[in-house]
């Protein structure tokens, strides 16, 4: 498969999700207040738990900002998991899915493609939200810095890929739907620490989140945000969770090739 | 010319085993035998129907021939090649148009679907555009601002004309088209009959039709399965299968000046009492029905008798048997 043809595929699937974006009101809408309705919750509940002082001693950095790229990172990162799950369920309940598994092309680079649409508005999204933010609290260096944790969240993105194909198979094998998504979506959240340190983890959370690529790069942008400069030890978390995309990338194409075998097993419902 | 083999099935089978719950705790295990070892092939330049009743077994076959469903035994061989074994070239070679009312993104216009799917089918660039645009003249997308138009907003013919477009966007030499014109109106009806004849006979294109119309599948297949209960109970060009029933051809002689009961005493005097000649009273005289199997001798004899019997005929037809009877008269297991 040539690259040209692989963008025509990214761009065919840009398409789809800007018309569904776009052509939904409703879902113009969610898109465009999330980050807004995210930081509200988030400065409601630090409040009611202790204030932003007590939370700033502890961990090193301001709740405001800790929160904020929690919630982009997780976002992004889950781009590929709810993508890949809820779009191969959603074009099975719409009669696509048929047409989908008789096309000669690979079902996992369709994945892979199917979510870069959504991951882009993503980074968007994560732009037009956290640079304010960084920079009101940290001045000019907050556009540096917020620069390089939209880069790191891209990446951590991009690392958890394969494991999250590997969730989204999961969810398709089972024929849960939004059932089992919505099991695994806070399991991802609460083992992969974005949203609070992972030191405060209990050690066989912490052991089990190490298997998780997103627990590492969460780590990587939790101690930049502290420090605000590159240390050896993120770049050790770094080679980890590359190591640990590599191992799960034969993983998720078995699994796509599986999934496809019991649909085939099963018959494509139309 | 001998026309080369596009589909093989060999002995196909399929069971589906589905549960159903008789209370909270106990559930039943149902087992539906969708085919019983069917074989069947399919020709470059033809067109095949396979023709059944609901539940007969056509979408089942389809579905196999297409490599969307496993069966439990038997092969299919696409241009020779084991279709399961070598699914990403079978796939290449095949176009499917299946349930007629969904199947497309109805947020995306007719347009941006059907390039949606020349994409994962490996067109891209001038070519996609050059193809996409073929087919909507071909099937006058565009008078019908279905390109323009978003999925949601379709009429069911403008989704049936989708659909047929997305079978054709690579251009594949075997189509598998599953009931293309139910619901449809008889323009779109006659306009895909029309189509589906063209890619077979001036294209060469190989095309597994499955329909219950029993009109349509006379107008548009060469040949014909008749597929009841998973198994194909009789196969062969419409004609063939007429010729199979036994005595369905009906004369039928209006005519007059006669009394009901001296036609019925001449009749059965020629033919004797194994035909069961039918007479009816109706405006202006009598209609007489003969079930024969070779009617040209018949006529001629019952012709004859009723010219020396003065009786008045007004007008006669023989009446060939239609693909309907042939379908009913072996749904109905008949021949056993």
């Amino acid at each position: 498969m040539s690259s040209r043809y692989y963008l025509e595929l990214v761009r065919a699937e840009y398409i789809f999700v800007i018309a569904e974006i776009f052509r939904r009101k409703s879902m113009l809408f969610t898109v465009l207040i999330w980050p807004y309705i995210l930081l509200t919750f988030i400065l409601l509940l630090g409040s009611a738990m202790g204030g932003l002082k007590y939370f700033q001693a502890r961990v090193g950095v301001n709740p405001v900002i800790f929160f904020i790229t929690g919630g982009f990172l997780l976002i992004t990162s889950l781009a590929f998991f709810d993508d890949v799950a809820s779009r191969f369920w959603y074009d099975e309940f719409i009669g696509v899915l048929p047409y989908i598994i008789m096309s000669p092309i690979s079902k996992v680079l369709l994945a892979f493609a199917m979510a870069i649409p959504r991951l882009t508005i993503n980074i968007l999204l994560g732009v037009s939200s956290l640079i304010p933010v960084y920079v009101v609290f940290k001045g000019v260096q907050g556009i540096t810095d917020s620069l390089i944790v939209i880069a790191l969240s891209i990446l951590g993105a991009l690392l958890f890929s394969t494991l999250a194909m590997v969730f989204a198979i999961i969810v398709l094998v089972s024929g849960g739907g939004w059932r089992v998504m919505n099991i695994i979506r806070p399991l991802i959240m609460l083992l992969s620490g974005v949203m609070y340190p992972r030191f405060i983890l209990p050690y066989v959370v912490r052991l089990i989140s190490s298997f998780i690529p997103l627990a590492h790069t969460a780590e990587i942008i939790q101690v930049y945000i502290v420090h605000s400069e590159i240390t050896s030890s993120m770049l050790t978390l770094l080679g980890i969770a590359i190591a640990l995309f590599i191992i799960y990338m034969p993983v998720s194409i078995r699994g796509f090739s599986y999934w496809e075998l019991k649909v085939l097993r099963k018959g494509v419902k139309t | 010319m001998t026309k080369t083999v596009a589909i093989e099935a060999k002995g196909l089978a399929k069971k589906y085993i589905t549960k159903k719950r008789t209370s909270i705790f106990k559930s039943k295990v149902e087992v539906v035998e969708a085919l019983k070892g069917i074989s069947f092939n399919v020709k470059y330049g033809e067109v095949v129907g396979l023709l059944g009743p609901n539940g007969a077994g056509k979408t089942t076959t389809i579905k196999i021939i297409a490599t969307l469903l496993r069966p439990d035994k038997g092969k299919v061989y696409i241009d020779g090649l084991d279709a399961f074994s070598n699914i990403s070239i079978i796939r290449r070679k095949l176009g499917i148009m299946l349930t007629v009312e969904k199947g497309f993104y109805p947020r995306l216009t007719g347009l941006e679907n059907l390039e949606y799917f020349g994409v994962l089918y490996g067109l891209y660039g001038s070519k996609l555009k050059e193809r996409v645009n073929f087919i909507i003249k071909l099937l006058e997308l565009d008078s019908l601002n279905a390109t323009t138009k978003l999925y949601e907003e379709f009429s069911l013919g403008m989704k049936a004309r989708l659909a047929f477009a997305r079978a054709l966007i690579h251009n594949p030499q075997i189509l598998l088209l599953d009931e293309p014109t139910l619901g449809l109106d008889p323009i779109s009806a006659r306009r895909i009959r029309s189509i589906v004849k063209d890619l077979a006979h001036k294209e060469g294109k190989a095309i597994l039709y499955t329909t219950h119309n029993m009109f349509e599948a006379e107008i548009v297949c060469d040949r014909i399965l008749l597929i009841n209960k998973g198994i194909i109970v009789a196969e062969g060009t419409p004609e063939e299968l007429k010729s199979k029933i036994p005595k369905l051809k009906i004369i039928k002689i209006n005519i007059r000046n006669c009394i009901k009961e001296n036609v019925e005493r001449v009749l059965s005097e020629i033919l004797g009492s194994d035909i069961k000649v039918k007479v009816e009273s109706v405006e202006g005289g009598l209609k007489v029905k003969i079930p024969v199997s070779k009617p040209e001798e018949v006529v001629s004899l019952v012709l004859k008798t009723f010219v020396k019997k003065n009786i008045d005929v007004i007008n006669l037809s023989i009446e060939e048997p239609s693909l309907e009877d042939v379908f009913i008269y072996f749904a109905k297991g008949e021949t056993s």
